[in-house]
């Protein structure tokens, strides 16, 4: 068995950064994120532009409190953060 | 541009800029495109947009709708498909009639309308309902579609708008196109059906109705003639063998005329600007067939040889109208240029009969203006020209204001004013303490019974001005003056102070600077420091 799609990959500093550009307010040092619905569908939607994917149409925006959750978002649609 | 650039774009905008707050009072979400279109788009006028969202659902609850209130501009914004779900099923069970169907629907918005402006008196826009997208709306032979709903509840939204302005979205759609103007993804994940591209639009069209309401736009056009308003030269062809008229190249220039002309059915203002002979110019427009333009609609002609920038200085001072005001169009890149290299704030556009169309978006004009209203003010500014040939004859000013025969009448201000209240104080930029009210807003300094507003009429030997001057009086404090620059240079501003004082004592004065004003308030300081 091999595995057919691949995994693509963005830094936890880029991820920050891109963050920033969209107005979250994050503490690095906790992993702390105060993100509103609003800001998390700016999220999706610079992230896929940024990494040139989609995520699906199911996902709900909602409220986000910690880099853990962003991680667990893009693992979902094959992106790691490093 | 894509996403990450506008929002990159907002981010490098000046901090320092005068806020502007909106309300978008909708039931879908227009994240996350427009607001970064709105920021772009205001920044341009140094304003900093702050946008607040409110549901549908909140703005009917009383605890809710203080979220609008003091808000400067508010998009009441009902989405069709979503709002007016069991439309389609009504038509063909025939459970509800067309009319039926249509006069609930206009009542619901109006309530909708009417809730908004009991908490608001800033700017309101009422987007226009579409239903391309429902996909209910496929046409089936001859069905009736909810699409000749929407348009029927569009048109009489729009003929019976009072104190909001209707922005047709079917339009703005037409603009990007069907296929273009939604966005499935953002649909279904956060019910926002449109694209970035149809929300980048409405951005500007927001943008562009504020300015219009406003009044902030150009007020003048300087027209060239030969290869504008009529192809080939005249001093080289002649009146016979210009191209102007029905057929071929010759109806370039006509339609281009037509053009114009519903410009200055709308209160622009048109002056001539060519390097011509004066009787040749005054005989084609006075003559020839094919014109559609008429002697009459011009304030003020200026052919000769002479430097168009200096024809242009003149034609601003003629007809009081500031050089920021004027847009000078011209199929001469030389003349572009020199105008443009020597009087900057001057606007220019080349003359190209493909493009042209597109450059006259600099324009933000009212449609509700009355024809009487147009036809009074081009008197006032034909009148100005002659004011201003009799002020070279005169000796001194007081012997050009005597000659004038001016007569100032000063009264208080009844509801029939408060439409020319509110323009004043949103068109005036030289003469103004510069504070700025929208109609409604002068309609509830109208109810407020310490609060006085006073309206100023000129009439001399050569015309009726109408109402130019507008004062606004709260116990001891100015709050509101102006007068139009079609009124100054004759001490009328004194005048109307010196009215004020005799009326009642004024210790404070408002002033706020529209970057042209500085004048008057070294006028308003020494008034309220009682040197005058």
């Amino acid at each position: 068995m091999h595995c057919e799609y691949e995994m693509k990959e963005i830094s936890i500093g880029r991820v920050y950064q891109l963050l920033d550009e969209i107005g979250v307010g994050f503490d690095k040092t906790s992993g702390a994120i105060k993100m509103d619905s609003f800001e998390f569908i700016r999220f999706v939607v610079l992230f896929e532009e940024e990494l040139d994917l989609e995520f699906s149409n199911t996902i709900v925006a909602r409220n986000i409190e910690n880099i853990e959750e962003i991680v667990a978002i893009l693992r979902e649609v094959n992106v790691a953060v490093v | 541009m894509a996403y990450g650039e506008t929002i990159r774009l907002v981010k490098s905008l000046e901090k320092s800029l005068e806020p502007v707050s909106i309300g978008l009072v909708s039931n879908i979400c227009f994240e996350p495109y427009l607001m970064p279109y709105l920021k772009t788009n205001f920044a341009q006028s140094n304003l900093d947009s702050t946008v607040v969202n409110i549901s549908l659902e909140e703005i009917q609850n009383t605890e809710n709708i203080q979220k609008i209130r003091g808000l400067d501009i508010v998009v009441l914004w009902i989405n069709y498909e979503l709002y007016f779900q069991d439309v389609q099923k009504q038509l063909m069970t025939e459970s509800k009639g067309k009319t039926e169907i249509i006069d609930g629907t206009v009542s619901v918005i109006q309530a909708m309308i009417e809730l908004v402006k009991s908490a608001c008196s800033g700017l309101l826009l009422v987007m226009g309902l579409e239903g391309y997208y429902d996909l209910s709306t496929v046409y089936f032979g001859n069905v009736i579609t909810k699409y000749d709903i929407t348009k029927e509840i569009n048109t009489i939204l729009s003929k019976n708008r009072k104190d909001f302005v209707f922005i047709d979205l079917e339009r703005i759609i037409a603009e990007v196109g069907i296929e273009n103007a939604y966005y499935l993804n953002n649909k279904y994940r956060w019910n926002n059906p449109y694209s970035e591209k149809l929300l980048a639009l409405v951005a500007k069209e927001v943008y562009r109705q504020y300015l219009t309401v406003l009044g902030k736009t150009p007020k003048c056009i300087v027209l060239d003639c030969d290869n504008v308003l009529w192809g080939g030269i005249l001093s080289e062809d002649g009146v016979d063998k210009i191209n102007l008229g029905t057929i071929g190249q010759g109806k370039i220039y006509r339609d281009f005329q037509r053009f114009i002309v519903s410009l200055y059915n709308m209160g622009i203002i048109l002056a001539v600007c060519s390097k011509n002979a004066y009787e040749d110019v005054k005989a084609v427009f006075d003559n020839h067939s094919g014109m559609v333009l008429k002697s009459s609609m011009i304030s003020c002609f200026r052919v000769n040889w002479e430097s168009k920038v200096e024809n242009i200085i003149e034609i601003s001072n003629s007809l009081n109208i500031g050089l920021d005001s004027l847009v000078f169009v011209d199929d001469s890149m030389f003349e572009i240029e020199a105008v443009r290299c020597a009087l900057p704030k001057v606007q220019t556009i080349l003359f190209n009969w493909k493009t042209v169309y597109k450059d006259f978006k600099i324009f933000h004009l009212k449609d509700d203006i009355q024809a009487k209203d147009i036809s009074r003010r081009m008197e006032t500014y034909q009148a100005n020209v002659k004011r201003n040939e009799l002020i070279r004859q005169a000796v001194s000013e007081d012997e050009f204001l005597k000659m004038l025969n001016t007569n100032v009448k000063i009264s208080k201000a009844n509801e029939f004013d408060y439409i020319r209240i509110a323009e004043l104080s949103q068109r005036t930029n030289r003469c103004t303490n510069g504070k700025r009210y929208t109609n409604n807003e002068i309609k509830l300094l109208g109810k407020e019974e310490s609060y006085q507003l006073y309206i100023v009429n000129v009439s001399d030997k050569f015309g009726d001005l109408g109402t130019v001057g507008v004062m606004g009086v709260r116990e001891t404090t100015l709050d509101l003056f102006c007068l139009s620059c079609r009124a100054l240079g004759r001490k009328i501003e004194d005048m109307m102070l010196k009215y004020l004082r005799s009326k009642q004592k004024i210790s404070k004065s408002f002033f706020t600077s529209t970057g042209k004003n500085e004048q008057i308030k070294i006028v308003l300081e020494q008034y309220i420091n009682s040197k005058m």
